[in-house]
């Protein structure tokens, strides 16, 4: 008997133990690509990262993607006097910024789209009426070109394949996650709470991955 | 008597409540509206992004196009620009003046409010689909 339970705990702890593989989440924007090596083609997998930039936050200093190196960060689109979508989506990323307020390895980059009136004076106090301390929550600011070539081309490419979303990938509402390797591995609808606690759940496993 | 007393108690009741549920349908109209102007807000900037790369090239245009005049061009570009950015700049003074909170003493006040704001929101979508499709109509004679 007692070398049959110990048959049983022993199976128990190998099942639980190729169970206990650690999460991983996908990269949504990874390409197969020709590669030539000695005359020889062969397919190669491939990353897109977002690229380097350099943009103003809300204290007017500027912010490069360097100050986002060793993080994992959030990022989103958004104005300050969208009456609709964008309040809803800073509620709910104001809950993820409180879950890890103390962790200095997650970042968070929100990109004003108004920029003719977001200047970061405007972005200041909007984050001061949040409650935004420190910052590991950049508000970000831009000309015209760099903030929507950033968002067409880099950040919202998943969101645009994505037919179910409406028109206005800068209005949707997505909450896009970004690896230490500046690799997106996911987006989410910051307006939906289930969303949100995906969000949380899965930065959660973006740390802990190697 | 006390049918009377009942009844005129649910009119009065019935009149009460009326504006607020107007209020809360206008001011969900509004935001709606809000919202479909702003998914077409994109396409505003992509525009005028993609005149502003032809009217930056317009050599290459005419190495790809020989048959243009670029004279012309450029002047019809840069109306279609001008267009592209009234529009632009009509959505950004409704949001920057629009006040979701606003309150006053009566109900009729706010109703009236949210009605005037529907009403310039609506012109705004209405000037967003007509710059939109005039120019696309535009951008596709060069495949853009």
């Amino acid at each position: 008997m007692k070398i049959t339970t110990l048959i049983f705990a022993i199976g128990l702890t190998v099942v639980t133990g190729c169970n206990d593989k650690p999460e991983k989440l996908p990269y949504l924007q990874m390409e197969i690509v020709d590669n030539e090596v000695n005359g020889k083609i062969t397919k190669d997998t491939t990353f897109r990262t977002i690229p380097d930039f350099k943009l103003y936050n809300q204290d007017s200093t500027i912010v490069t993607s360097k100050d986002f190196d060793n993080s994992i960060y959030v990022a989103d689109f958004f104005f300050t006097s969208c009456p609709t979508i964008c309040p809803t989506m800073h509620r709910n990323l104001f809950k993820v910024y409180k879950k890890f307020e103390n962790n200095a390895e997650v970042k968070y980059a929100s990109h004003t789209i108004d920029v003719k009136y977001d200047k970061p004076s405007v972005m200041k106090a909007y984050a001061k009426k949040m409650g935004i301390k420190g910052n590991n929550w950049q508000f970000l600011w831009g000309t015209r070109d760099e903030i929507y070539a950033l968002a067409e081309r880099n950040y919202m490419v998943y969101t645009k394949e994505d037919n179910k979303a409406p028109g206005g990938f800068a209005h949707q509402g997505y909450l896009i996650l970004v690896d230490k390797q500046k690799r997106i591995r996911g987006a989410y609808d910051g307006t939906v709470d289930a969303e949100v606690q995906k969000l949380m759940t899965d930065m959660d496993i973006l740390l802990k991955e190697k | 008597m006390k049918k009377l007393i009942t009844i005129s108690a649910i009119i009065i009741f019935a009149i009460a409540c009326k504006p607020k549920a107007d209020i809360k349908t206008i001011k969900a109209d509004t935001m709606k509206l809000h919202d479909v102007v702003m998914a077409n807000h994109s396409k505003i900037i992509d525009n005028q992004m993609k005149i502003d790369t032809l009217l930056r090239n317009l050599n290459d245009l005419k190495s790809k196009f020989p048959a243009v005049d670029t004279v012309n061009e450029k002047a019809e570009m840069m109306k279609l620009l001008a267009d592209l950015v009234k529009a632009e700049e009509s959505m950004n003074d409704w949001m920057h003046n629009f006040n979701g909170e606003f309150n006053s003493k009566t109900d009729a006040a706010i109703f009236n409010y949210y009605q005037k704001e529907h009403d310039k929101i609506a012109k705004v979508d209405q000037l967003y689909q007509t710059e939109i499709k005039k120019s696309n109509t535009y951008l596709s004679k060069f495949n853009k």
